[in-house]
């Protein structure tokens, strides 16, 4: 996600996370602090620090603690990254070798588990203890999500439930999360609360779907993987539910992944083209757009800010994610 | 040590509780409740102060952290072919049980204990790392950052409760354990090894002072190790 510029205000803070989240992954072990940092330097959007900051700033603003959660919720997205890079066997991200790729297995492994401990040890200089119930849950639950993911491969009979419930957990969590955590370091009231991690919840589904649409309607250039990748790995999107209502497409869908280890370049090609000729991407756009309005009415009830400005052009920003 | 072995048998029915997840289950190898770790958790833990319910929580999410580690061990270092599903799974239960002693803790309101435990897993993945690149002549170092690995979750539970005399012990038999359960070499070797290993940490338990609790205790649990072992060799 490219984000708005506006956001410029806060960049004195954004390099504090950034040094912080330099100083966090300092190992001992040399290879380890090198994996480390090389994943960190290969950039990525720093999305949860940006969701953290931006939410405190509707109350009283105590950095340290909106460092502490910034930092923490970073490492806990990169220590997922480096697990789910040995889960997809994916030899690159960002454009740049995967610490599975570079070192093996083994070591993605360790750095993984050293970065969440890392992650955990930032948070604990947080005293409050409705902060870490919140945090943990939401950990629980987004290892759930994979899992389920996994379980759900290759699954056409789930429904579209499922998939909201799989998104939530997979990608909506951490983001709500995010804003749910940076309003509680600045003393909201609970409504206020709930209301950021509305808004970071359907900022989370909205983007996912996005993500999910884009995976057919992009170019294989555009994505750095082919078309249609998420659905040959087995994993069955919104646009997949939506073109499975079409008779012809699910026969052919159900026909083409009997054998799912034997599906061709040329059949994937043949069930994108088929997919696209149903309205299966419209409508996943329409429900896309409805988890922004609700993220637009979730910040009615702030007074007019920088920050809730800054948050509404992240989510004008994210519905222009088309084609 | 009949009241130890209901305590064991009770938390190990626990720690099987919160281990339980029925698509992981059928899926992945059953993680493993180390009894040795078990029993010396409840030791220390027992000598504190806290309230039973911290006192359980706190041995079932050590365990907890105990597995985690110990199912990402087992994921093959193989660079070659994508991984199975079975390890796929294995990666995620980790994280899964991460997250549970975590959330576990949190809920109890122990900030400090959470601390503690992360600062561990911190630790001993950065003694995995330097194991893992350790040159393969370097055998002595290889036994000694293992020992400091099995044992570095159990050693900072101690050290928090100031109970660090027994420390060394405990390492130890927890080594002859890895040791029995680990090494592959040729037969006569191993036996080589985990003989002067076993005559080492008997040593080190003879040397405790007589009127020691913990000094039978000990006794007892390496007696039980090398039994295991011996009988396992007949079958």
């Amino acid at each position: 996600m490219k984000l708005p510029k506006t956001y410029n205000y806060l960049k004195k803070d954004i390099d504090k996370i950034e040094s912080s989240l330099i100083d966090a992954i300092q190992a001992d072990h040399p290879i380890l602090r090198e994996a480390s940092t090389h994943l960190l330097k290969a950039g990525g959007k720093r999305i949860r620090p940006v969701f953290v900051l931006l939410s405190s700033q509707f109350g009283k603003i105590d950095i340290d603690q909106v460092i502490h959660v910034a930092v923490s919720l970073e490492l806990i997205h990169m220590a997922t990254l480096v697990h789910d890079d040995v889960i997809d066997d994916a030899e690159l991200r960002r454009g740049q070798p995967t610490i599975k790729k570079q070192y093996g297995n083994r070591v993605a492994m360790y750095t993984g588990d050293y970065i969440l401990a890392r992650a955990l040890e930032t948070i604990t200089k947080l005293e409050n203890p409705e902060l870490h119930k919140t945090l943990s849950e939401a950990l629980v639950e987004v290892s759930l999500g994979e899992i389920e993911q996994i379980r759900d491969k290759f699954n056409f009979d789930q429904d579209v439930r499922n998939y909201f419930r799989r998104i939530k957990r997979k990608t909506a969590l951490l983001i709500a999360l995010s804003c749910k955590l940076g309003a509680m370091t600045s003393g909201l009231s609970q409504k206020e609360i709930n209301k950021l991690y509305q808004y970071g919840h359907y900022i989370g589904m909205s983007y996912q779907i996005i993500d999910d649409i884009l995976d057919f309607t992009s170019s294989s250039e555009e994505l750095g993987k082919p078309a249609g990748n998420d659905l040959y790995q087995g994993n069955i999107t919104l646009p997949v539910l939506f073109a499975m209502q079409d008779e012809q497409f699910n026969s052919l869908l159900r026909n083409t992944f009997e054998t799912p280890n034997d599906v061709t370049k040329e059949q994937m090609d043949e069930i994108i083209q088929a997919l696209k000729a149903t309205d299966a991407i419209e409508k996943s756009y329409i429900v896309s757009e409805r988890y922004l309005r609700k993220a637009f009415d979730a910040l009615k009830g702030f007074p007019n800010s920088k920050a809730k400005i800054t948050l509404e052009q992240i989510a004008k920003y994210i519905g222009k994610r088309k084609r | 040590m009949q009241t130890m072995e209901r305590e064991l048998q009770r938390l190990n029915i626990e720690i099987e509780k919160k281990i339980h997840h029925s698509f992981l289950l059928q899926h992945i190898n059953k993680p493993k409740i180390d009894e040795y770790k078990l029993y010396f958790l409840i030791y220390i833990v027992n000598k504190s102060s806290l309230p039973q319910h911290v006192k359980d929580q706190l041995i079932i999410t050590t365990m907890l952290v105990q597995v985690a580690l110990d199912i990402h061990e087992e994921i093959p270092d193989d660079n070659g072919d994508s991984i199975d599903v079975k390890n796929q799974l294995s990666i995620l239960a980790g994280d899964y049980y991460s997250g549970l002693y975590y959330s576990m803790l949190a809920e109890i309101e122990e900030r400090s204990l959470i601390s503690l435990l992360a600062s561990a897993i911190k630790q001993i993945n950065e003694l995995k790392m330097k194991n893992y690149y350790l040159q393969s002549d370097s055998v002595e170092m290889y036994w000694s950052l293992k020992k400091q690995i099995t044992s570095r979750l159990i050693q900072s539970i101690a050290e928090h409760f100031h109970l660090i005399d027994e420390i060394p012990v405990m390492s130890e038999i927890l080594l002859t354990c890895d040791m029995i359960n680990h090494i592959n070499s040729d037969p006569v070797d191993r036996d080589v090894i985990i003989d002067k290993q076993v005559t080492k940490t008997k040593g080190m338990i003879d040397e405790l002072p007589t009127d020691w609790e913990f000094k039978q205790d000990a006794e007892q649990i390496l007696h039980r190790i090398v039994y295991q072992h011996t009988s396992s060799e007949m079958d």
